[in-house]
C-alpha cells in the first residue's frame, strides 16, 4: 500500500493506494489554504480509517516535494519523515507538477502545468506524454511570459488556474490554447500515489533523510 | 515512563529522550549557528530549510544514544511555540508523523515552559543526591526573546510577576555586540571580551521598573551614546542621528571595547539580579531558578548565586540554550497530568504560558 501526501500548495490531498491490486482505496483532496499543519495529520488518519487499513500494510509513502508553498511542502515532507522514521518505510519524492502531468499523460498535445507563485507570478512546467517527458525546466514568471513561451502552439493548460488567471490566459490571443476546466485542474493525490508506484518500480529510492524540498528560488 | 522530546522552535534541531520526568537518556542538539552567523541573526527561511534536512537523523541519533526504540517510548512531546512558525512546524509535523504511525500520544509543550523545566532535568553530571528545585520557586527566564520573572507555586501553574517592556536580555546582548563589532551571537561574544575589560569603566544605568518589569532599551542606547562620545574624542567624528543597526565599528581600541562590553554586561546582569532578589523576597519563595540562553552567562550565574540568600538553580550550559531535554521534562509533567494533544495541533508564534488552574491539593508528581 502507498500513502500519498500532498500539501505542496493551498490545495492538499491524501490517498491510499493498493499497488498490488492496482486499486485506490480512499482519497481526499481539499482546499486547505494555510491550514496544512492542522488538517493534514487528521486527514491521513481518517483516510486509513475509512479504508480499514493499518500502518502495518503501508510499505511506501509518496509526497510532493515542490515547487510550491515553502511552508506547505515542509508540512507534508515533515509528516512523511515522521511516519518514515516510525515505520522504517521509504518515501518517494514527486515534483508537484508531475502529479498533474501523470493525470494527463495520454494527452496528445503539449501540457503546461501551472502553479501559483504569489505576487501575480506563476510557475509552469511543460510536458508531452507524461512526467517522464518534460519539455524543459520549471519556469517562473508572469502569465504573459507563459503565453510568450507557448507562442501559439496547441497546448493544454492545467493546474492552479484561478478566475483571474483564466481570464488573462483566455485574453492572451492564442486561439489554440486549451484551458482545463476547474475539475480538470484538480491535483489528485491518487495520481500522486500512482506516479510514486511507477517511480518505485523503476529505480532505487533515495533514503528518507536525504529528501529535501524542491525550491525554485534560492 | 519515557518521553521523546522534539524542539525546532528556532535554529537548533534538537531531540531527547527523558526517563521518569528527569533523567536525560539522550540529548542531541544540531546547531545551525555557523549557518546563521553570516546573517548576524537567525534567518527564518534558512532555519526552516535546515530543520527539514536535520530532523530525521537527529531523531534517530537521540533514540540510538538513549539505547531505546520507539517501542520503549510512552509519548512524543514537541514544542508548538513560541518560536519561528516555519521552524516550529517541522518539529510538530515530524512529531505528528511519529505519533500517527505508532499510536503514541502527542504532548504539546510551550517552549518557555520547557526552559522553566530545564531546572527539573537531572544534570548528567549530577551527584546521586541531586534534588529537583523546591516549590514555590521564582523563575527568571532570560533568552533572546524573553526576560520574565515567573512565580511557580505548583507544577504547571505560572504567575507572571514581570517581563521586559522592550528588548529582551539576549536581544540587548546581540544588539550591543553588533554595535561593538563583536559578531553573533552576542552573549558569548560579549562575555569573551568582557573578561579583559573593567566592569566599572563606564557607569551604565540600572533600570529597575516598578513591579518586577525590565527595560534594556535604555541601556543599549547608553552604550551607543558612549560609543559615539568616544569616537568623537578619537577624532573620527560621529553622527548622533545614526541608528544602532547602521553602526559600523572600527574606531575604538581593543581595551575600550572590552571595557564597554564588561560595563554593559555588569549593568545588565545587576539589573536581572536586583529585580530577581526583590521578587524572591516579596514572594518568600523556597528557590530561585534561572533558565534560557542568557543563563549561560558566567557573570549572571555567579552573581545571582552570590547575591541571593536562598538556593539558586541554574542548569548546566547544555540545558540553558535551546534543547529538547527540557521539552521532554516539561512534556513528562504535562503527560503526567493527562494533557494529550490532538493530531490537529497547530504551531503558534507567540503563545502565552499555559494557563492552568491551581489545584487545591498537593502538587502533582510525574
Amino acid at each position: 500500500m502507498i500513502v500519498a501526501i500532498d500539501t505542496a500548495t493551498e490545495w492538499a490531498g491524501v490517498a491510499l493506494y493498493d499497488r498490488q491490486h492496482r486499486i485506490v482505496l480512499a482519497e481526499s483532496n481539499w482546499r486547505s489554504n494555510r491550514r496544512h499543519t492542522v488538517e493534514l495529520a487528521p486527514q491521513v488518519e481518517a483516510v486509513l480509517a475509512r479504508a480499514g487499513v493499518t500502518w502495518d500494510s503501508v510499505a511506501l509513502l509518496a509526497v510532493t516535494i515542490g515547487p510550491g508553498s515553502y511552508t506547505g511542502v515542509r508540512v507534508g515532507l515533515s509528516l512523511a519523515k515522521g511516519i518514515a522514521i516510525a515505520r522504517r518505510i521509504p518515501i518517494v519524492p514527486v515534483p508537484t507538477p508531475d502529479v498533474i502531468a501523470h493525470a494527463w499523460r495520454r494527452e496528445a498535445n503539449p501540457l503546461c502545468v501551472i502553479l501559483q507563485a504569489g505576487r501575480k507570478r506563476v510557475l509552469w512546467k511543460c510536458y508531452q506524454g507524461g512526467p517522464e517527458h518534460p519539455l524543459g525546466e520549471t519556469l517562473l514568471g508572469y502569465p504573459a511570459d507563459l503565453l510568450a513561451q507557448i507562442s501559439g502552439r496547441a497546448t493544454l493548460l492545467c493546474g492552479e488556474i484561478d478566475a483571474v488567471l483564466r481570464e488573462a490566459l483566455l485574453n492572451g490571443g492564442i486561439p489554440s490554447l486549451q484551458i482545463g476546466s476547474p475539475a480538470d485542474c484538480v491535483r489528485r493525490s491518487a495520481h500522486l500515489a500512482e506516479r510514486a508506484a511507477e517511480i518505485a518500480a523503476a529505480a532505487p529510492l533515495p533514503l528518507p533523510d536525504a529528501i529535501v524540498p524542491l525550491y525554485i528560488q534560492p | 515512563m519515557r518521553i521523546l522530546g522534539i524542539e525546532t522552535s528556532c535554529d537548533e534541531t534538537a531531540v531527547a529522550v527523558i526517563q521518569d520526568g528527569e533523567r536525560i537518556l539522550s540529548n542531541v542538539v544540531n546547531s545551525q549557528i555557523d549557518i546563521h552567523r553570516q546573517y548576524g541573526g537567525v534567518f527564518p527561511e534558512v532555519a526552516a530549510r535546515q530543520h527539514v534536512v536535520s530532523i530525521a537523523p537527529v531523531v534517530r541519533q537521540a533514540l540510538t544514544d538513549a539505547a531505546v526504540t520507539l517501542d520503549d517510548i510512552d509519548a512524543i512531546a514537541v514544542t508548538y511555540g513560541p518560536g519561528l512558525v516555519g521552524s516550529l512546524l517541522v518539529g510538530v509535523n515530524v512529531a505528528k508523523g511519529i505519533a500517527l504511525a505508532t499510536g503514541l500520544p502527542l504532548v504539546a509543550v510551550n517552549h518557555l515552559e520547557g526552559h522553566i523545566y530545564s531546572n527539573w532535568a537531572r544534570p548528567l553530571e549530577a551527584a546521586t543526591s541531586w534534588e529537583p528545585p523546591q516549590l514555590p520557586a521564582l523563575t527568571l527566564i532570560v533568552s533572546g526573546g524573553h526576560t520574565d520573572l515567573i512565580l511557580m507555586r505548583e507544577h504547571g501553574v505560572y504567575e507572571p510577576l514581570g517581563h521586559t517592556i522592550d528588548d529582551a536580555a539576549g536581544e540587548a546582548f546581540d544588539k550591543v555586540a553588533r554595535l561593538l563589532g563583536l559578531g553573533y551571537p552576542g552573549g558569548p561574544a560579549i562575555q569573551k571580551v568582557a573578561v579583559q575589560g573593567d566592569p566599572q569603566a563606564f557607569a551604565f544605568p540600572l533600570v529597575c521598573l516598578e513591579r518586577f518589569n525590565f527595560s534594556f532599551s535604555g541601556l543599549k542606547t547608553a552604550v551607543l551614546r558612549q560609543v559615539q562620545r568616544l569616537e568623537e574624542v578619537a577624532g573620527g567624528g560621529s553622527d548622533p542621528h545614526r541608528r544602532l543597526k547602521d553602526y559600523r565599528p572600527g574606531l575604538l581600541g581593543r581595551q575600550t571595547v572590552a571595557d564597554l562590553a564588561a560595563s554593559f554586561q555588569r549593568a545588565l546582569v545587576e539589573t536581572l539580579v536586583v529585580q530577581t532578589k526583590r521578587a524572591a523576597a516579596e514572594y518568600k519563595v523556597a528557590q530561585v531558578c534561572v533558565c534560557g540562553g542568557v543563563s549561560a552567562n558566567v557573570q549572571l550565574r555567579q552573581r545571582i548565586r552570590e547575591a541571593l540568600p536562598l538556593p539558586v538553580s541554574v542548569p548546566p550550559l547544555y540545558l540553558c540554550t535551546d534543547n529538547a531535554a527540557m521539552i521532554g521534562v516539561a512534556g513528562s509533567y504535562a503527560f503526567g497530568r493527562g494533557e494529550i494533544s490532538g493530531l490537529d495541533l497547530d504551531v503558534v508564534a507567540r503563545p502565552p504560558l499555559p494557563q492552568r488552574l491551581p489545584s487545591s491539593g498537593p502538587g502533582q508528581d510525574v
